[in-house]
């Protein structure tokens, strides 16, 4: 996961950076400047953290996004309703932790969109992977696109963690998608 | 981990790192390393404390990979360090990886095929690295050493350029091969002899990582320069 961290404050940046590689599964990069963020492709990112004034002031952008975006505050007091989670810069260690995994945690929800289960078209492209056809003989056979297999093959990797086409032939043959002896 | 110097004592580094155990084992160091620091053990064993430390570090560290440095070394220590690590994949890792299958396919649900089929899967990979291992050992690492002792030159020349091969895939089989015992494995099992499969696989593709980097990223434009300047002088 990719954090854009956005402040003037390198020290703040840097103090942020640390907290975010020891304890989370996060590449923070870090910008004093929001335009130079908004410069390099900002879509990239899965999440922002920043300042109020900063996500007023380029609310254009930030707005849309307000799920993936954590606000920096210098106020102690709980915040009044606001429409991200917020981070006060001025408590413990442990209680700026907490905050933070818990907008990981959400961030991680989020990304958990994808259905885990294979959708028949999907079996389909399995079961033809994993008897050793090509890419564009799938696609003949199915009569889809080479483009439509590869996405269908992109997902396939992405639900099962499984990438080679003699790893996906295995895990066909435990699920009994194929016989063995179709393969060999 | 902080980076190691050559006057860190070995012992705090094994200590903190048992993994490098088989590392210091390629370098014919063993166990009872007592509380010399590695330049004084370097200096005992006559090697190179400069090559030892760099190595222990890559090891360590996944992200530190001083490649300037690595090219700097002279091409036969990085392939004599590389056929050490081939041989202990031949001679341990790999077999130890089998004896823990084989016990846990025997000490598990007959009806389990899932283990079955994973160890063929096991198998095929297997042969791909003893393949490449082969190739490395007849072919390859012979053409770097002898070029790069400018003997014999025109005719190894050729050999040394980089791998006839295609790049493997075995980190990425190695990759499947753990997804499909931590997120598919089904059915009745052993636990203890799966652990034991599970963490050798995953020590194996640990060292299976480093040999790789030194392999393409050092060794392999080390190999393509000795070619070039072999081709120069004919």
């Amino acid at each position: 996961m990719r954090i854009a961290i956005v402040t003037p404050y390198t020290l703040l940046n840097l103090g942020l950076k640390h907290l975010l590689q020891k304890y989370f599964e996060v590449t923070p990069m870090l910008y004093n400047d929001t335009q130079r963020m908004l410069d390099d492709s900002p879509e990239q990112f899965d999440a922002y953290i920043l300042f109020a004034d900063t996500f007023v002031a380029y609310s254009d952008f930030f707005l849309p996004r307000k799920s993936k975006t954590m606000l920096l505050t210098p106020n102690r007091e709980k915040m009044p309703e606001t429409v991200s989670p917020t981070l006060c810069i001025y408590q413990t260690e442990e209680a700026i932790l907490e905050k933070l995994e818990l907008f990981i945690e959400q961030l991680d929800k989020q990304a958990e969109a994808l259905p885990h289960d294979l959708s028949p078209r999907e079996t389909e492209v399995l079961k033809l992977v994993a008897r050793g056809l090509m890419n564009k003989e799938i696609a003949d056979r199915l009569n889809i696109s080479i483009n439509t297999v590869l996405s269908h093959r992109k997902n396939l990797t992405a639900k099962l963690g499984i990438k080679t086409v003699s790893g996906l032939s295995f895990y066909a043959m435990m699920n009994g998608y194929i016989s063995n002896i179709d393969n060999k | 981990m902080a980076l190691i110097n050559a006057e860190t004592k070995l012992c705090d580094v094994i200590l903190n790192e048992p993994a490098l155990i088989p590392v210091i084992n390629r370098f014919g160091i063993i166990l009872g390393v007592g509380d010399k620091s590695i330049r004084t053990v370097c200096e005992e064993k006559k090697l190179d404390s400069e090559f030892f430390v760099t190595i222990l570090n890559t090891f360590v560290n996944e992200d530190y990979f001083p490649e300037s440095r690595l090219k700097s070394f002279c091409a036969t220590q990085i392939v004599d360090y590389l056929t050490q690590t081939n041989s202990y994949y031949e001679q341990f890792q790999i077999p130890n990886i089998e004896r823990h299958f084989k016990s846990l396919i025997n000490q598990s649900d007959r009806d389990n095929n899932n283990l079955e089929l994973m160890k063929q899967f096991f198998d095929e990979l297997r042969k791909e690295l003893l393949s490449r291992i082969e190739h490395d050992r007849k072919v390859w690492f012979p053409a770097i050493k002898a070029a790069a002792e400018a003997r014999h030159s025109d005719f190894y020349g050729e050999q040394a350029s980089p791998l006839s091969n295609e790049p493997d895939t075995l980190e990425e089989k190695l990759d499947d091969l753990k997804s499909l015992f931590i997120i598919h494995l089904r059915g009745e099992y052993d636990l203890n002899l799966c652990h034991g499969v599970i963490f050798a696989l995953y020590s194996l593709e640990k060292d299976i990582k480093q040999h790789n980097r030194i392999r393409n990223r050092i060794l392999r434009p080390i190999a393509e320069e000795l070619l070039n300047s072999c081709q120069d002088n004919r």
